[in-house]
């Protein structure tokens, strides 16, 4: 198989996906949620709650781990990564908030919780921090649209306020990303002890950083492959290493607390659960360790793939306590209905095919060529009146 | 605790059902969709395409069956709903103790469903539709349900303001005696209503005879919703004595 018609079976596979979610849109907006979603009373959050935002928040974490690295840490040889990261970050907020409103009641309501405060809420936490966030993310890719259209003023100035946006931007992920795990302190009677622990927002903030630095990994591979650019290897190798210990950082923080629980008890009670926690578990284990190993980070292949087993685990992880835990207390069965894949699907390959369109178009791969100071547009103008003058 | 901290003039409305009387008839549950404009279900209806404020819940135990009718528990400490409602949805109301939801401002995201230990929350799946002509069956004094938002229980509040309205008229104030559907329409009169505020009232005193018992006591919702069984296995199912959380209200 040529690499050319590898390419066209994705582009045709994206495109299907997105077709198929078109219908599904059809039917959940033309009929009701009743009508699109296996869910139920008993079982009120699915996969657009489990996945499209749990995980969807934690793969966009990317964004805010590289921003703090070069900005605020002034780890300044991390620099190249920075704009694909905010790309994929701005392009995942983007579609956590599009997959929102496919899961709200009355989506057009989106905006009460700016208005209607219940400062008690961690949804009303989570609704405030992703708008401003997003909103961040905006401002942090907005130099590269400037550049491309050369419009240095507006760069200069944006330039000028952009270490307090990273700031806040740093500031809102940390909240956010770890009251993602808040909102389910709120049912411990309810969640399986595999998953509920009082620690879970600290947990969901340790794996979002390990996700945002797999993400990167995951990203810099399949730009190379696509864009034949590529990071240079030493960083990658870096940043493998720091995944290692990120990963073994959080589960060193889930078995003691899991330990400390005496939690492991319940790996006797039969059922699928001890299962799907065992997959989580060796999907971040494996990799932690492999990557320890010198040998695999030898190789681009090799580290690629511990990064995709890790994320694979995240996303396990984030399923397994937005789904798994909740189903046997709730007496019911849920498995998603066809809609709610196709949405969930589509929206992926929406992510994937505006990466693909943002990366041709604007300076994403590009070094950040620093805007000109105003003394240099006059200089430039001058320029091109003499030239214009001269002919 | 059963009448506690309250000014005079504040009521908090309760019931005991004893589920040693339930006989799993469903009458509640039929004047319960009634009073508040739940439509009949269609003949393709499954459990999630019509809401039912309240559910009787059946629960099979070596001992025997025991049948439990289910509804908000009007939890007065932490009410969960009110907590995690991120626009005020949802408030618990300092004159009647009624944990009320307000369907304008909800945006139907379900965290209160999720949060709700009692699962007593019901979304609104889909439109309502009516039958010709049963439409004419409308309560004026409720609203209509409507499609995309969360909804409970609420002691049928509508009552409650025909109630007061009443009282106010004849120059009234304080508290008012009212009856919901589902306790006018129990034939074996398993549930009794009334405000836990004052001692005179026969809830006030079921409340706190032996045998009656709140549901998940021990997490500290402190429900307004009291049980009542002289069967042993059964109060051992709420989730206090066992530490179980789910044995009572899930069959």
């Amino acid at each position: 198989m040529s690499g050319r018609s590898h390419f066209n079976f994705w582009r045709l596979m994206g495109a299907a996906l997105m077709l198929v979610a078109v219908a599904a849109t059809v039917l959940r907006f033309g009929g009701s949620l009743g009508a699109s979603t296996n869910l139920s009373d008993q079982f009120p959050w699915g996969i657009w709650i489990g996945f499209d935002v749990l995980c969807g928040v934690g793969l966009a974490a990317g964004g805010f781990t590289l921003a703090a690295t070069v900005h605020i840490f002034h780890l300044k040889r991390f620099e190249p990564i920075v704009r694909p990261a905010i790309l994929t970050a701005f392009l995942g907020y983007g579609l956590v908030c599009l997959a929102l409103l496919f899961d709200l009641g009355r989506p057009w309501n989106v905006w009460h919780p700016l208005v209607m405060w219940n400062p008690h809420s961690v949804m009303f936490e989570v609704g405030w921090c992703v708008t401003l966030y997003t909103t961040v993310l905006a401002l942090e890719f907005l130099p590269l649209v400037l550049e491309r259209f050369r419009l240095e003023r507006a760069r200069l100035m944006l330039r000028r306020i952009m270490i307090p946006i990273v700031i806040l931007g740093v500031i809102l992920s940390t909240l956010h990303q770890s009251s993602l795990g808040t909102l389910f302190l709120i049912m411990p009677q309810k969640m399986n002890a595999l998953w509920y622990t009082p620690m879970l927002p600290i947990l969901f903030y340790v794996s979002a950083i390990a996700t945002g630095l797999a993400m990167t990994i995951f990203e810099s591979w399949h730009s190379a492959r696509a864009f034949a650019r590529q990071l240079e290897f030493p960083l990658v190798q870096k940043l493998s290493r720091v995944l290692a210990v990120m990963i073994a950082v959080y589960l060193a923080m889930r078995f003691m607390d899991m330990s400390a629980r005496r939690a492991w008890t319940m790996m006797d009670q039969p059922g699928t659960e001890r299962w799907l926690f065992g997959v989580e578990i060796v999907l971040m284990a494996v990799p932690m360790l492999l990557l320890f190993r010198e040998q695999t980070r030898k190789s681009p292949q090799a580290i690629y793939l511990c990064a995709v087993m890790y994320l694979l685990g995240f996303v396990t992880n984030r399923l397994n306590v937005g789904i798994t835990s909740l189903e046997r207390s709730s007496g019911v069965q849920y498995i998603p209905k066809w809609s709610e894949v196709a949405i969930t699907l589509g929206l992926v390959a929406a992510g994937f095919a505006i990466f693909r369109v943002a990366a041709h178009h604007l300076p994403v791969f590009e070094e950040e060529v620093p805007p000109l100071p105003p003394a240099a547009w006059e200089a430039e103008a001058s320029d091109a009146y003499s030239i214009q003058s001269g002919q | 605790m059963i009448a506690h901290k309250d000014n005079s003039n504040n009521a908090r409305y309760g019931m005991v059902v004893d589920i040693d009387r339930c006989t799993g008839c469903g009458a509640c549950m039929i004047a319960c969709a009634v009073e508040n404009n739940v439509p009949p279900a269609a003949p393709t209806a499954n459990e999630r395409t019509g809401i039912t404020p309240m559910r009787v819940i059946r629960y099979e135990h070596a001992g025997g069956t025991a049948f439990v009718p289910m509804m908000c528990q009007q939890c007065e400490d932490e009410t969960p709903c009110a907590a995690v409602c991120p626009q005020n949805a949802v408030e618990l109301d300092p004159a009647t103790g009624i944990v009320g939801q307000i369907p304008q401002r909800c945006l139907g995201c379900r965290y209160c469903m999720a949060a709700c230990p009692y699962h007593a929350r019901y979304f609104n799946w889909g439109d309502p539709t009516w039958p010709d002509g049963l439409e004419k069956t409308l309560n004026p004094s409720v609203a209509p349900r409507m499609r995309g938002v969360v909804e409970k229980c609420n002691f049928c509040h509508g009552r409650w303001h025909e109630a007061k309205e009443l009282a106010v008229a004849n120059g009234k104030t304080g508290p008012v005696e009212y009856t919901p559907a589902c306790v006018e329409a129990c034939p074996s009169r398993a549930i009794t209503f009334g405000d836990l505020n004052n001692s005179a009232t026969s809830v006030n005193e079921l409340a706190r005879e032996k045998g009656s018992f709140r549901l998940l006591d021990s997490i500290g919702t402190a429900p307004k919703v009291y049980y009542r069984s002289r069967r042993d296995w059964v109060r051992a199912a709420s989730g206090n004595a066992s530490g179980t959380a789910e044995g009572a209200h899930r069959g």
